[in-house]
């Protein structure tokens, strides 16, 4: 039983160690909340310090425009498919098919406009996020093909979101602060970014191909500098510099790569060759990354095989050729041959009758045939290709009263198709030619006719008889080239300010 | 000889000790005796009465006192006590603390109740004696009459009970913060298998509710309402906390898409619950701590409320051995009332008829005229019909002395499902704890763990969702007569009974281990750590093996192995100082720090298309030559890590005068890895007082009846970080490949601003005791806002997102009242009856919500109301022409709304739903009542909720009558001819009844009140009176009855009320069993 010792401290003492404690414990302490990142994440700069994964960034952009359905078959956000049933390239075959009806009968709305412009952003802002992150890199070996790939994606999305939206956002960083509040500007400004990006590109990309790796390779799945070039005739054009363009379509057409000239029209007879994988007529094409569907895809969803049933529809082929289409390939008028595209890139299936009263009488139809193989490999989705560079230099030229040199370019593609060259010989004659030309060659290639007839100004006039045709209740008003902003983007952004008509 | 010398020869003989003051003995004569052949009473009577003194004997103690024996002992410091503590039954009690009030210096009882108190220098001194679940006692030394003998009282009121705060306890009676504690004695009266089903309706305030009756299905649990936008299940879960480890947040498995999940089910259904992997039996308390002054010292953690648990820790005493056994059933709870095949007959042609439409021999009314249209199967029954068994035992062996002690034990629990196909759930487990204190308490040190292993092959399937109430009475048997699976009725793959023969087995591992340790230089200081470690892992596999497929067709068989991984580690220092300060005052100080470091793996692999069977429990064992498609593509793996590091400093004041007001604060502050640079520490702090005002000279004459009153009040802040990690920077992951070359894509948008969800909590009560706590009554308001919370706002696309994770700028608004009233009714010696009732009023409405409508679209919000509730089409009843549902649109049109071209016009999803419905509850509670009679006790609790839900037939889009689709006998309640006023339109296979019941299910029709009072749980026990016991030679034997989920009281339709049908109703459950005790 003895008693216990107490020890007497003073608080100053004990609180002191209190403090020794509490010190301990926090030493450090920033430092402890430096977690390592997820394993299977890449954070912020990290994605640009070195050449894999920077490529990485443009090669998920150019994935997704290959196999999003953009410019192939998918049918959610197809450019050329929407476009060609707005306008009179396509006719729909299927009155219940609730993606394609508000195209086809002109009358699409904020809800129905397809996910093009969201679309197009995102790729936008991950150029920009490439852009920024490449630029800022000091570690890359290839880190000018990087920068020129991003650059052209980025003009690339701009010019087809002007020439769907008209006046856009111009997004030229990644920052969400800026861009989740900013107004659309005028269409000018727009291709004056797109000039500057495609200008850059064609500085920082090389007359070769490469491939992921930044090696030389034959596969022309990515830009190079030729491909901005032809991107800028086709701005210049569009945007009225008649000598810039000229220069730049003049850039592709005499390019020459290792000596030999890099890309030439096939001849006639072989005109069913042109959208193979190994075509030099190509300029640029996009690698699909879907595995089984590739001729479904390049022919906008219209199958191989026509699966219509004897009942008198046409099963699941919703979509053929407008017969104002069919019927504006010409033919030879010596020879009275078909024009070579119509045999080749063209083919019919028909129905027979139905038995069923009254009666669906037979009918035949005519279907996109660009793309045929269902081999995988075998064709890219093309993107630009030397013809239409004759056919800008063509317009360039006429457009500048070279009225010669336009014919000959026409005549290049004309000759080539089989045909006679053209008769027309006024300035104004010729480039109407070259615009019905661009139509027969570029028929549901990249939204083409779309554009052609809304830069020609002769929309109001065509689209005013095409509706009479297409017979579904369909209106047209000057206000309908340009497409509507989908509600939630005008509700998100109070100085969006939707389309006109809209 | 001198007494000393006598005294000390009789300790040698006898083994006794003596105790006696030196003065006294020494003032004595020298005496002589000859003590030959007596017992030591018979010597110290001979001697001991003629020198005026008196002794008694306590144990082997033998105490000398002067005569008169009761005297007051007049002090002088220092002194040292000894004493005994004995219950109410004269029984000693090891393990009772011993404080010397407003000190640190504190000793424990031995096996034999007895202590010796440190040196006292005061002798103003006051002992306290503590012991959970007995009253506290206190007693000046100066008041001490020897022989010192305490005697603890069970707790009669709940006042003294010790509760578990944060960093320490306190009790109910100086408690500042708004806290409720359950017991070991209390869950161990439900015999069900989460302990949070134990919760429900016990705490004021806690709203729990089952989600499905399938064990290792999750619960909603929500403190003081819903406090996020988030609507309905699991939205704002509390943070849960066992011996000091935060548990895991968010539902189990973290891999949701992985196969160890019911898979017909909602997300929401999916994954367990953390609660799932502890068995009840090894809990030693759980307390729900709700206000301010409770939770703001779990800073960031804090703000949906947080639960305690504690796990049962070894006591001093001569080993003990505990066992309890429990077997019993389960079987299927509510469920709708399905129309048998004649009245299914009868609504069918009724359709037909309604319709117009001419019933023939075609195929599609073979259901009404077929040749097996008078076949007949419950297929409720069919599907989960069976009485399961549950079988239960846990073991613990205790004891030590005062120095150390440890408990370890050992549970198991089977229950097998109630559904059809092989399978239970199993769980084995191990518990431990050791505690020791060395040099008079200056250093402790505990060390306790638990381990868990939850194997679970029951079919990963609810029954209870689709076919089992949809399927025609008279469809075709599921089983053909020799038991296997009906192929020939059920062609291509299209018998669901086919999900029985899924292969499926998780096997869930879950390990506790915490270490305290805890050091008193010096009187007052205390240093203390705990640290924690929890490891809980999971595999599972689920496999569709060919048996699942229908013998002949094309099937490709699919097997997923998955895993999972949580790493916890916590470490806790802090030190704590208390003094007296002022004339009456106390004063404890304490501050400390948490660090937190979690991680969790993830991984699984998914195989398809196998050569055998055999090999689906090696995914990798796929195909991997499928022609035509990338030869890999059969075998795909993912895996995942996440870390989350979580740091925190905290500070508690608090200060005790007189026990009269007492003032709590406390100061947190939290640094997260989820938040950018500038917004990774967040600081919170709460202030509460409270006011003893029963302490008052005035109270105690004014109102003799009321033994106890205390006013407190708090207020403050806590926060919440549930949001994914890294969304404060930009990050990238795998993409769409290019060329064979890997994509890489930004896949978040970077805010660094993100910060604390914010909640600010203020709560005020009062306590009242009447009649030396026959009555007790605890009433509280309290008042919370939560606003910064962290949603997704939209952005337009030009950002390259359509949203972004943003601190949202609506505010939340709960308040409510909460009261808990206990009273003894009866108190008599062989007869007593108790009662507990407590209730909760809450109340819930979002206050602001700037952008409603334009930046935000939240379709369900509405300014003013409840968060948690939807918009519907105005329901008008049925139209006694049509016998159609009509309803009222935003212009006042009265009509079926029937989609053009069938109709005339349709309602507009967003614009025509004018009504709004609240199903967050009214009030909720519980009530309890505890009878004994000698030996027999009896506690029955029930359990009611006031809420609004769906109807089986509201959430039925098909109308009574529609081909291949049963229904609730509710829809007898049909209308049938014109001018009818029903309850339920008309029968129809039609267009028009299609497009009506679609409205309907989305109208206020479909809603009804689902209000019920159930029977949760009713026990019955014997306990054998101690004699005979020890007869028998055991410690104590108890013989037991349970029940939960016995009976329901609701006008609430079809579906339980608790559930609503969200899963399998929460199931019924009888068992009995026996406790031993050895």
């Amino acid at each position: 039983m003895k008693s216990n010792h107490i020890h007497k401290k003073t608080l100053l003492k004990e609180l002191l160690l209190f403090l020794v404690i509490v010190l301990l414990s926090t030493t450090g302490c920033k430092k402890y909340l430096d977690i390592p990142l997820p394993v299977n994440k890449i954070a912020g700069e990290g994605a640009y310090s070195n050449d894999k994964s920077s490529a990485g960034t443009i090669n998920n952009i150019l994935g997704i425009l290959a196999g999003g359905g953009y410019f192939d078959g998918a049918l959610s956000n197809n450019f050329a498919l929407y476009t060609g049933l707005y306008t009179d390239e396509l006719q729909n075959l299927n009155g219940t098919n609730t993606a394609n009806i508000p195209f086809y009968t002109n009358a699409i709305t904020p809800g129905t406009s397809g996910a093009l412009w969201s679309n197009l952003y995102k790729q936008i802002y991950n150029a920009n996020l490439a852009i920024e992150g490449i630029t800022a890199s000091t570690t890359l070996q290839n880190k000018n093909q990087w920068l020129g790939e991003a650059y052209f994606i980025r003009a690339l999305c701009f010019f087809y979101l002007t020439n769907y939206y008209g006046d856009i956002a111009i997004t030229s960083s990644s920052n969400y602060l800026i861009n989740k509040d900013l107004p659309r500007v005028p269409k000018a400004e727009a291709y004056k970014l797109i000039i500057e990006d495609l200008l850059k590109a064609q500085g920082l990309l090389t007359n070769e191909y490469k491939d992921g790796n930044g090696v030389v390779t034959t596969n022309r799945g990515r830009p190079n500098k030729f491909t901005a070039a032809a991107l800028l005739a086709r701005a210049y054009l569009y945007s009225g510099d008649w000598p810039n363009a000229e220069t730049q379509a003049n850039n592709v057409i005499t390019a020459t790569n290792g000596g030999a000239t890099a890309y030439g029209l096939l001849p006639s007879a072989d005109i069913d060759k042109v959208f193979l994988a190994a075509s030099t007529e190509t300029i640029f094409n996009l690698v699909p990354t879907r595995v089984n569907q590739d001729y479904v895809a390049y022919n906008n969803n219209m199958a191989p095989e026509l699966a219509y049933n004897a009942a008198g529809n046409w099963g699941s082929v919703t979509i053929a050729l407008s017969p104002s289409l069919v019927n504006a390939f010409e033919k030879n008028t010596t020879t009275l041959t078909d024009d070579l595209r119509k045999t080749y890139w063209l083919r019919s299936a028909t129905m027979a009758a139905s038995n069923t009263t009254p009666v669906i009488a037979a009918q035949t139809n005519y279907f996109p045939n660009k793309y045929r193989s269902g081999i995988i490999g075998t064709e890219n989705i093309i993107l630009f290709r030397i013809a239409e560079q004759y056919l800008i230099r063509a317009e360039a030229r006429a457009r500048q009263n070279n009225l010669d040199g336009a014919k000959a370019d026409l005549d290049r593609i004309r000759n080539r198709a089989g045909l006679n060259g053209t008769n027309a010989t006024l300035q104004i004659d010729i480039i109407n030619a070259i615009i019905e030309e661009r139509r027969v060659e570029l028929f549901t290639e990249s939204s083409h006719r779309f554009f052609d007839l809304k830069r020609s100004g002769t929309i109001d006039a065509v689209m005013n008889n095409v509706v009479l045709q297409k017979g579904v209740g369909a209106t047209w008003n000057s206000l309908k080239q340009n497409f509507p902003i989908a509600t939630n983007d005008i509700l998100a952004n109070p100085n969006l300010v939707q389309t006109p008509g809209y | 000889m001198s007494l000393e010398t006598l005294f000390s020869k009789i300790e040698k003989q006898s083994g006794y000790t003596f105790f006696y003051r030196m003065e006294l003995i020494k003032a004595m004569p020298n005496v002589n005796v000859n003590l030959k052949n007596v017992t030591v009473e018979e010597a110290l009577d001979q001697f001991l009465g003629k020198l005026s003194l008196s002794y008694s004997i306590i144990d082997n103690n033998i105490v000398i006192k002067s005569v008169p024996v009761q005297t007051n002992i007049k002090l002088l410091a220092p002194r040292i006590y000894i004493g005994k503590v004995l219950d109410e039954k004269d029984q000693p009690m090891p393990g009772v603390s011993v404080r010397v009030k407003n000190t640190m210096l504190v000793v424990v009882t031995n096996q034999e109740g007895q202590f010796i108190t440190p040196v006292i220098n005061d002798d103003k001194a006051i002992l306290q004696f503590t012991y959970i679940g007995y009253t506290m006692q206190e007693i000046a030394v100066s008041e001490l009459k020897v022989p010192i003998v305490i005697r603890l009282k069970l707790t009669s009121s709940d006042l003294d009970q010790v509760q578990i705060t944060a960093y320490g306890s306190t009790t109910k009676r100086l408690a500042t913060g708004n806290s409720t504690t359950i017991t070991a004695e209390g869950i161990a009266k439900n015999p069900a298998r989460n302990v949070l089903e134990v919760m429900q309706g016990q705490v004021p305030g806690l709203f729990v509710q089952q989600l499905s009756g399938l064990p290792g299905s999750p619960f909603n649990l929500m403190i003081r309402g819903q406090q996020t936008l988030t609507n309905g299940f699991r939205a704002s879960q509390p943070l849960i906390i066992v011996d000091g480890v935060a548990l895991p947040s968010g539902p189990l498995p973290l891999n949701q898409n992985a196969a160890n999940i019911r898979e017909n089910l909602n997300n929401e259904l999916k994954g367990g619950n953390p609660l799932d992997y502890i068995d009840p039996s090894t809990i030693e308390s759980l307390t729900v701590l709700k206000d301010a002054d409770a939770t703001s010292i779990y800073g960031s953690r804090g703000a949906y409320g947080v639960i305690l648990i504690t796990t049962k820790k070894g006591k001093a005493g001569s080993p003990k051995l505990n066992v309890n056994a429990t077997s019993g059933l389960t079987m299927r709870g509510t469920s709708p009332e399905m129309l048998n095949t004649e009245q299914y007959i009868m609504l069918r042609t009724e359709a037909y008829k309604n319709d117009g439409t001419p019933i023939t021999s075609a195929a599609n009314f073979s259901d009404i005229n077929g040749p097996n249209a008078n076949r007949y199967t419950d297929f409720q029954k069919e599907y989960a019909g069976y009485h399961a068994s549950v079988n239960r035992i846990n073991a613990s062996y205790s004891g030590g002395t005062s120095d150390i002690n440890f408990l370890i034990g050992g549970n198991f629990r089977k229950q097998t499902s109630i559904q059809i196909g092989e399978g239970s759930v199993r769980d084995g487990g191990l518990n431990f704890n050791i505690n020791n204190s060395v040099k008079n308490n200056k250093f402790n040190i505990s060390l306790s763990g638990s381990f868990l292993s939850t194997t679970d092959d029951a079919v990963p399937y609810d029954f209870s969702q689709g076919n089992a109430y949809t399927s025609p009475p008279n469809s075709a048997p599921l089983f053909l007569p020799d038991g296997s699976l009906n192929w020939v009725d059920y062609t291509n793959n299209s018998n669901p009974a086919a999900a029985q023969n899924i292969i499926f087995k998780n096997i869930t591992n879950n390990l506790f281990s915490t270490l305290g340790l805890k050091y008193t230089p010096v009187k007052g200081l205390s240093l203390n750590a705990n640290i924690g470690y929890n490891y809980m892992n999971s595999k599972a596999i689920r496999a569709q093996p060919s048996t699942y497929y229908q013998p002949g067709t094309t099937f490709r068989t699919t097997s997923t192995l998955s895993f999972y991984t949580v790493r916890n580690i916590t470490i806790e220092p802090n030190a704590s100082y208390l003094t007296a300060l002022g004339k009456k005052g106390t004063l404890t100080v304490q501050a400390g720090g948490t660090l937190q470091n979690q991680l969790n793996y993830s991984s699984s692999i998914t195989g398809n298309d196998f050569l055998s069977d055999a090999m689906l429990y090696n995914p990798t064992f796929a195909d991997r030559l499928t022609p035509g498609a990338n030869p890999q593509a059969n075998i795909i793996s993912t895996y995942d890590q996440a870390p989350n590091k979580y740091l925190g400093f905290f500070g508690i004041i608090n200060y005790n005068w007189d026990n009269k007001y007492i003032l709590n604060l406390n100061g947190r502050r939290d640094g997260s890895t989820k938040f950018g640079e500038n917004y990774q520490f967040g600081k919170f702090c709460s202030i509460a007082l409270a006011y003893l005002f029963s302490n008052e000279k005035w109270f105690k004459s004014l109102l003799p009846v009321i033994s106890f009153a205390k006013l407190r009040g708090s207020i403050g802040t806590s926060g919440g970080d549930g949001i994914p990690n890294y969304s404060f920077i930009t990050t990238y992951s795998q993409s769409t490949p290019y060329q064979g070359s890997l994509g890489l894509q930004a896949d978040n948008l970077e805010n660094k601003d993100l910060h604390w969800e914010h909640n600010r909590k203020t709560d005020g009560g009062i306590f009242l005791e009447f009649f030396n706590g026959r009555i007790s009554l605890d009433a509280t308001y309290y008042d919370s806002k939560t606003s910064d919370q962290l949603i997704n706002q939209r952005l337009p696309s030009t950002t390259g997102f359509t949203a972004r994770s943003i601190n949202s700028p609506a505010i939340i608004k709960n308040n409510g009242w909460e009261f808990e009233l206990i009273t003894k009714n009866l108190n008599g010696k062989k007869f007593t009856w108790s009662t507990r009732i407590n209730l909760t009023l809450p109340k819930n409405k979002l206050v602001a919500y700037p952008g409603l409508g334009t930046t935000i679209i939240d379709l369900d919000k509405v300014i003013g109301k409840s968060v948690y509730g939807v918009k519907l089409y105005n329901y008008v009843g049925v139209d006694p022409e049509t016998g159609l549902h009509n309803f009222i649109n935003r212009n006042g049109l009265k009509s079926a709304f029937i989609l053009p071209p069938f109709g005339d016009a349709a309602l507009d999803i967003n614009l025509d739903k004018t009504e709004y419905i609240d199903l967050s509850p009214k009030f909720y509670g519980g009530l309890g009542n505890s009878f004994s009679y000698k030996n027999i006790t009896l506690d029955v609790f029930f359990t009611f909720t006031n809420r609004i839900g769906r109807t089986y037939l509201g959430s039925q889009s098909f109308p009574p009558g529609f081909p291949g689709l049963n229904t609730t006998t509710a829809a007898l309640k049909r209308w049938q001819n014109k001018g009818d006023e029903a309850e339920v339109q008309r029968a129809g296979a039609g267009i028009s009844s299609f497009f009506a019941q679609g409205n309907y299910v989305t109208s206020t029709g479909a809603y009804e009140k689902a209000t019920y009072a159930r029977l949760s749980s009713l026990n019955i026990s014997y306990t054998l009176p101690d004699g005979l016991a020890k007869r028998l030679h055991l410690g104590s034997l108890t013989i037991f009855g349970q029940g939960s989920n016995l009976l329901t009281i609701s006008k609430y339709g079809d579906l339980d009320p608790e559930n609503l049908g969200a899963g399998m109703a929460p199931l019924r459950n009888f068992s009995g069993g026996l406790r031993v005790s050895l």
